[in-house]
């Protein structure tokens, strides 16, 4: 029936009991619930991967593998506020904001934008609901089209939603870019004529033509210079007071989302692992990513450099992530299994080990050399020491391989970081939101989410 | 104090365009000490890249180095005869006809004869005395053949090192910048690397030689910011072992702050503010430096609001009269319409803080900067927003 | 108005603006010149003549192009352009033999003429002082028909005959390839094997076949579109490979965010963007074309025996290259022209449309 009301665009999308269709300042304006963007990974054969062990004729199996770009995400964006989402590249934040616009389609979970689920709306009613939601990109260069007039690009919106005639959009294009900081006479220049900070006062401007409820920026500050950046962010924060405008601003420059944002939301591969208020998030980070990225962040004062944790080891793949907490295989707090009886030292030492063997960080040497390396005091004792050693010598052997197994089996897939979905939420220090984590560190003093 | 290992004079780099001369690089002077790391900070436009590319007389058509000395230890890397023929030759250039064949002008700079020729440049120097690392990892390796064969490449090329041994100095060289497993990755290709690997890999490329002077150009700017602290940290390491000097590029006040020892910042083709890196965050000498720090948000406190620079940086080719900055200072008064300062000691003890404004009286006593009228530019519109309305 | 030097100028404001965007070193050494080219003109017609201007070749072709256009559309409107000035007395002034150089210049050259005698040589080679030589500077064909009017109206065949198939081939290539590369997936793969299939057949047997299985061996008009029809899978195949880069741009990504409808965004940000190689390629097929029918009416297809056209022309002089070579050369010469004159403007145009491709 869906697909139907779909092929014909009629379908009206189904409404969230509890959201309001009209939130006032403060109402959950966007609510993203469980969504879910996995994509084909489309390598240079198309699927098709080199099975010599297949039953089939050919030693060759088409299998699809799915990226998982997003996966489970779920937050609430208030009116009149913004909400930051910040992660490295590769983490699916672009991939979330263009799911939230139905631009891709989502693969499950909903979307719901003034209390109407986007996710399962027909064509037609869908792009009458683009007129609220608008969306700014982070390329100010190539979101514009080259042979259209700065002003055809900001009526564009206009025109496709019907709103005003000819001479109404025109006059209404020459005004928002007088409000987005252009001269109102450039109406008739081209795309090329403009720096990258004007371009994207341009695209402010188209976005902002069809006088839409939320904007969802996708890091629009991060091609411009930094003294340009801070132009655009002060005109951008103008402009939402001006207009009432709710953002989701999509950043990976931490320092841009903490001058911005309202509420902030760390995503790592995929899924958010840590939501709170800016404040609480900055100064009271309870996810060992996000103060992993807060402490990788050069701060622009010599006197304040600390001692940076760096994390080790590639984001893995998006095709294949990790089970459990996907932060797991890189997590420096990775929580002991249940049982392994170690004391904390003793547990520091055998994970910093299977760590350097998982990514083979050593050359083989013999087992001395390994011992005086990873454990001081000698190898742990009981039946975690005894896989310890059969690592090791395996190592000697020089099957790295075999001492991966062995060491990932008994310590890290047993962990509760790689067997179950973190979701947690918190009491926060600052500020009175509730602090989302995503961390099994949560589980001892806090409620399950 | 040692001798400096690399002193940049009075370095000109102009562009030979149709339409005039863009004096890129216009009469930058600094100089890098053993084991130092020297930042060049600067926004897009600012010349920096030319500047650093200038150093191992990389700069290409139109570009022409036209004056000024980079001396290498004993070796004269750029020294050019007589710089008051290039400056005049230079503008002269601009009122010329535009039609007119860049190659053939008049006057073009003599070089010395102590000159290094672009042989021993070639052999002597690049990749072997200074490297260079760029931006883009991906671009500066060739995709088709694998990371350590291209290593192994180098190495055979500017060591005395072949076959079995110039393998295993390659894979040495892939742990020393932490790669895991480098026996096993020195068969992967690029594309197999990470971003961060393959910054990894260049700048492995890059100590190969052991060279005494890298060049960064802005080599951590594509990079995510854990990788990124990643590398600092590893360049900090490498740094202290090899006791290498680096020549660090780049844009980020963050990144200056993190690594570096002594910074210089350009402006529209000039340095006007030279200082070790905590005098410069925090006895700040040039409003240029002061307002680049004021306009960053910080990730360490909230900042409400952000206080940018005023308009855009002008155009290279037309540069404002007197003072560069001019247009945009918040300090600006009517001399700095008239006089370009130059680079002078405001700061004397240790070396020298060194900057070009006119309100440090006592570097610039003929100016008379206090007398002078302010000419008000916070009361003006920005320039970028209001562009020009006599169209 | 001339007041501080830099900003006295009027577009200083709006290049001090692009400042920022300069990209580290690479752009430091651009005119200003160069960046306002990029600006506003690269796309504007006025900038596409003025580098044809520039470029002697390129100039050439459009002259060449221009003329025989011209004289196609003067042929185009002969008859009734004469009869209707004659009525007015415009060429009472003239002498008789003026009058008969006039007529014949205007009028249809279809018509045998009486007391012309045939296969006359040109003007300044054997018949200088012959009779009638005005009336015929380049002679007259074995009826003693005069072979410049008949060159000039078969002008008239060949630029409607190319530019018909050339733009029967961009219209069809561009809606197929943009339909194609922008929708991709199950219909791109039907257009494409539809595509394909036009494509693997040699090219004059398909123009043949098409030709005789229509039964329209004597109609210009179908062949016209015959020939168009055979281009279309080229201009699919090139637009589809653009339109397959552009619909990946941000700004057509930007025009669906804001609830543009896909036929809008194909009509506004898709065809423009990509349609610059498909113009190109069409004036170079309008010579190919002009030469495919030519050829065809060389095998005897196409127009009617009395109706003027090159390939015609050409095809009869074979019988009389021993008696007059100049009957054959003349066509030949201008087929020639007019070919080359195409391909010279169509490469001249590749070049302004796309800069990149010179330097």
């Amino acid at each position: 029936m869906s697909r139907l009301g779909d092929l014909f665009g009629t379908d009206d999308g189904e409404y969230h009991p509890d959201l309001p269709a009209d939130p006032d300042v403060g109402e959950v304006l966007l609510r993203v619930d469980g969504l879910t963007k996995h994509f084909p990974d489309t390598g240079a054969l198309g699927g098709l991967h080199l099975d010599r062990d297949g039953d089939g004729p050919l030693p060759l199996s088409v299998e699809r593998e799915w990226v998982r770009a997003v996966d489970d995400v779920t937050f609430d964006v208030k009116r009149g506020e913004t909400l930051g989402l910040v992660g490295e590249s590769g983490c699916g934040k672009s991939t979330l904001a263009r799911t939230i616009l139905r631009l891709v389609e989502p693969t499950d979970g909903a979307v719901y934008f003034r209390g109407r689920n986007l996710a399962t709306l027909g064509t037609s009613a869908l792009r009458e609901v683009r007129q609220d939601v608008q969306l700014i990109f982070q390329d100010p260069q190539s979101s514009l089209n080259p042979r259209l007039s700065v002003g055809r690009i900001v009526e564009e919106p206009m025109r496709a939603h019907g709103m005003l005639d000819e001479a109404g959009r025109e006059e209404r294009a020459r005004d928002l870019l007088e409000a987005v900081g252009l001269d109102p006479q450039h109406y008739n220049r081209y795309p090329h004529a403009f720096s990258g900070g004007q371009r994207q006062r341009i695209n402010l401007a188209r976005a902002l033509s069809v006088e839409p409820d939320l904007i969802v920026c996708d890091e629009p500050v991060s091609a411009l210079d930094v003294s340009i950046q801070a132009q655009v962010l002060n005109t951008m924060r103008d402009l939402q007071d001006e207009f009432g405008l709710t953002y989701v601003f999509i950043a990976h420059d931490l320092s841009v989302i903490r001058h911005i944002s309202d509420r902030v939301a760390v995503m790592y591969l995929g899924k958010v692992v840590e939501l709170a208020e800016k404040e609480e998030l900055f100064e009271n980070p309870r996810h060992p990513y996000t103060r992993a990225l807060l402490d990788s962040i050069p701060v622009p004062d010599p006197r304040a450099s600390g001692e940076r944790g760096v994390l080790a080891g590639d984001v893995p793949s998006p095709v294949d992530p990790p089970a459990g907490c996907r932060f797991h295989t890189r997590c420096p707090a990775l929580i002991a299994p249940d049982s392994v009886d170690l004391t904390d030292e003793e547990w520091d030492a055998v994970r910093r080990f299977a760590r350097a063997v998982d990514r083979r960080e050593f050359a083989a040497t013999d087992a001395a050399d390994i011992r005086e390396r990873y454990f001081d005091g000698g190898f742990p004792r009981g039946e975690a020491g005894e896989v310890v050693k059969d690592a090791v010598a395996a190592i000697e052997r020089d099957d790295w391989e075999d001492a991966r197994s062995l060491l990932v089996g008994a310590f890290v897939a047993e962990s509760v970081c790689a067997r179950e979905d973190p979701e947690y939420e918190t009491d926060p220090e600052y500020g009175d939101d509730r602090h989302f984590v995503a961390c099994h560190l949560q589980r001892e003093t806090d409620q399950t989410y | 104090m040692h001798d400096p290992l690399l002193t940049v004079e009075d370095l000109q780099t102009h562009f030979f365009t149709e339409d005039g001369v863009v004096r890129a690089v216009d009469g930058i002077s600094f100089d890098v000490a053993p084991g130092e790391i020297v930042g060049l900070v600067g926004e897009s436009g600012a010349g920096k890249s030319v500047a650093v590319r200038s150093i191992l007389r990389l700069v290409e058509d139109p570009g022409r180095i036209v004056g000024g000395e980079v001396r290498f230890r004993d070796q004269t890397l750029v020294g050019f005869e007589d710089d008051a023929t290039a400056a005049d030759t230079a503008g002269d250039d601009r009122s010329d006809d535009p039609g007119d064949e860049p190659g053939s002008q008049p006057g073009r700079p003599v070089p010395r004869p102590e000159m290094l020729s672009e042989s021993a440049m070639r052999q002597r120097i690049r990749g072997n005395e200074i490297a260079i690392i760029f931006q883009d990892p991906m671009e500066s390796l060739n995709p088709v053949y694998t990371v350590g064969g291209q290593l192994r490449e180098f190495i055979e090329l500017n060591r005395d090192l072949s076959g079995r041994a110039a393998r295993e100095a390659a894979v040495e060289m892939l742990r020393e910048v932490n790669i895991p497993d480098a026996e096993r990755r020195y068969e992967d290709h690029p594309h197999e690397f990470s971003g961060g690997m393959r910054q990894r890999v260049l700048i492995a490329m890059a100590l190969a030689c052991e060279p005494s002077l890298i060049i960064a150009d802005e080599p951590t700017t594509a990079l995510d910011v854990t990788v990124e602290g990643a590398i600092l940290d590893l360049v900090r390491d490498l740094q202290e072992r090899y006791g290498t000097s680096f020549v660090w590029v780049t844009h980020d006040m963050g990144v200056v702050a993190e690594i570096c020892d002594r910074v210089n910042v350009m402006y529209l083709g000039e340095i006007v503010e030279q200082a070790g890196v905590d005098e410069l965050f925090h006895d700040t000498k040039h409003p240029y430096t002061q307002a680049l720090l004021n306009s960053i948000p910080r990730p360490d406190e909230t900042v409400e609001q952000l206080d940018p620079i005023a308009g855009v940086m002008p155009e290279a080719i037309d540069p404002p009269a007197g003072c560069r900055f001019h247009t945009r200072c918040p300090d600006a008064r009517e001399v700095c319409t008239r006089r370009n300062p130059p680079c002078r000691t405001v700061v004397a003890d240790g070396r020298p803080h060194r900057a070009a404004c006119l309100k440090h009286e006592s570097a610039f006593p003929e100016a008379d900067y206090w007398a002078s009228r302010p000419i008000g530019n916070l009361e003006r519109p920005a320039p970028d927003a209001r562009g020009d309305g006599d169209e | 108005m001339t007041v501080a030097g830099h900003t006295s100028d009027p577009e200083s404001g709006a290049d001090a603006g692009r400042g920022d965007v300069l990209a580290p070193g690479r752009d430091e050494g651009r005119t200003e010149r160069e960046r306002r080219e990029d600006v506003e003109a690269r796309y504007g017609w006025r900038y596409t003549l003025g580098q044809l201007r520039r470029d002697p070749t390129a100039a050439a072709g459009l002259v060449v192009v221009g003329l025989v256009t011209l004289v196609a559309a003067v042929a185009w409107v002969d008859a009734v352009l004469f009869d209707f000035l004659a009525e007015f007395g415009v060429f009472a002034g003239l002498g008789v033999e003026q009058y008969a150089l006039a007529k014949a210049v205007w009028t249809s050259p279809v018509a045998e003429p009486a007391g012309t005698p045939r296969l006359l040589p040109p003007v300044g080679l054997e018949n200088q002082f012959g009779e009638g030589t005005l009336a015929h500077p380049l002679g007259t064909d074995h009826r003693g028909r005069d072979i410049l009017l008949r060159l000039v109206y078969g002008s008239r065949v060949a630029i409607q005959v190319g530019f018909v198939a050339a733009v029967v081939g961009m219209l069809g290539g561009t809606v197929v390839g943009a339909v194609s590369g922008y929708y991709g997936g199950r219909v791109d793969d039907v257009l494409m094997r539809f595509v394909e299939t036009l494509y693997s057949i040699p090219f004059l047997v398909l123009v043949l076949s098409l030709v005789a299985v229509l039964g329209a061996r004597e109609n210009l008009t179908i062949i016209m579109f015959v020939v168009g029809v055979v281009y279309v899978p080229e201009f699919a195949r090139l637009i589809r490979s653009r339109v397959f880069s552009v619909r990946e741009e941000v700004y057509v990504e930007a025009a669906r965010a804001a609830g543009v409808s896909t036929p809008a965004i194909i009509r506004r940000h898709v065809i423009p963007n990509s349609i610059t190689p498909v113009l190109v390629q069409g004036t170079l097929r309008v010579g190919t074309a002009i030469l495919t029918v030519a050829g065809l009416s060389f095998l005897g297809f196409g127009v009617n025996p009395p109706t003027p056209s090159w390939g015609r022309m050409l095809s009869i002089s074979r019988d009389y290259m021993i008696q007059n070579v100049w009957f054959s050369i003349w066509p030949g010469l201008a087929i020639l022209i007019t070919v080359v004159g195409f391909n010279l403007f169509g490469d001249g145009l590749r070049d302004a449309l796309d800069p990149r491709l010179k330097n």
